[in-house]
């Protein structure tokens, strides 16, 4: 008795809707394009790799 | 996070590369992915102690046009890795990584031809933290207070 009577008023909550706070949902399309390029970062990081051993 | 991969590729050669920038320490997470016939698939991270390391590279069938590779991060869990059709990268402790920017590229050299010559990747992200849910917990509230209710039911039956 106890169950069925709590039922009547907790399974209404799960009803409403409030958004949790921290959620983000983003979508991005990254055109063609943008992949036509030379990653620097790695360029920089294979030349300190180098200048590196030849250091040594 | 899930990426969509429709890019057509302009050369052999070509490589769409997707790299992750961490917000505080400029550690990053680097998945790259090859054109067709083979798919190659790798995945790179970088940590301040290990420098840039490859954790996953395959060179055939590395990845599926007709799915959506998966990349997932959680505190605990660390970096899990899906390809489209299995998990590559399995709970990999690569620290604390929250995601301040992307970037792309696809060429090794300046002198490259046009690694992509049309389509586009498509990133979904999903990001939250599931506690700050205000029902996150309320099943287990539920829980305690019934039971709670049975323990005092429980000890207080008067017994003939």
């Amino acid at each position: 008795m106890l169950i069925l009577f709590m039922g009547f008023f907790i399974t209404p909550v799960f009803a409403q809707e409030i958004t949790n706070p921290s959620l983000i949902i983003d979508s991005i399309e990254v055109p063609a394009e943008k992949f036509n390029v030379v990653y620097e970062i790695r360029q920089l990081y294979h030349l300190m790799l180098f200048m590196l051993l030849v250091g040594k | 996070m899930t990426i969509d991969n429709n890019l057509l590729y302009a050369n052999p050669d070509g490589n769409a590369v997707l790299i992750l920038h961490d917000s505080k320490s400029g550690e990053l997470i680097e998945v790259g992915m090859g054109p067709k016939p083979d798919n190659k698939f790798w995945v790179a991270v970088t940590t301040p102690k290990e420098g840039y390391v490859v954790v996953h590279s395959n060179l055939e069938r590395g990845w599926y046009p007709e799915t959506k590779s998966i990349i997932s991060y959680t505190d605990k869990a660390g970096l899990t890795i899906n390809n489209g059709a299995r998990i590559v990268v399995t709970n990999l402790d690569i620290g604390e990584f929250a995601i301040d920017s992307y970037s792309v590229f696809g060429k090794e050299g300046s002198t490259d031809p046009p690694a992509v010559s049309s389509g586009s990747m498509i990133l979904d992200f999903m990001s939250g933290d599931p506690a700050q849910n205000v029902f996150a917990f309320f099943p287990f509230y539920v829980a305690a207070g019934v039971g709670l209710i049975v323990g005092v039911l429980f000890l207080t039956k008067k017994r003939s």
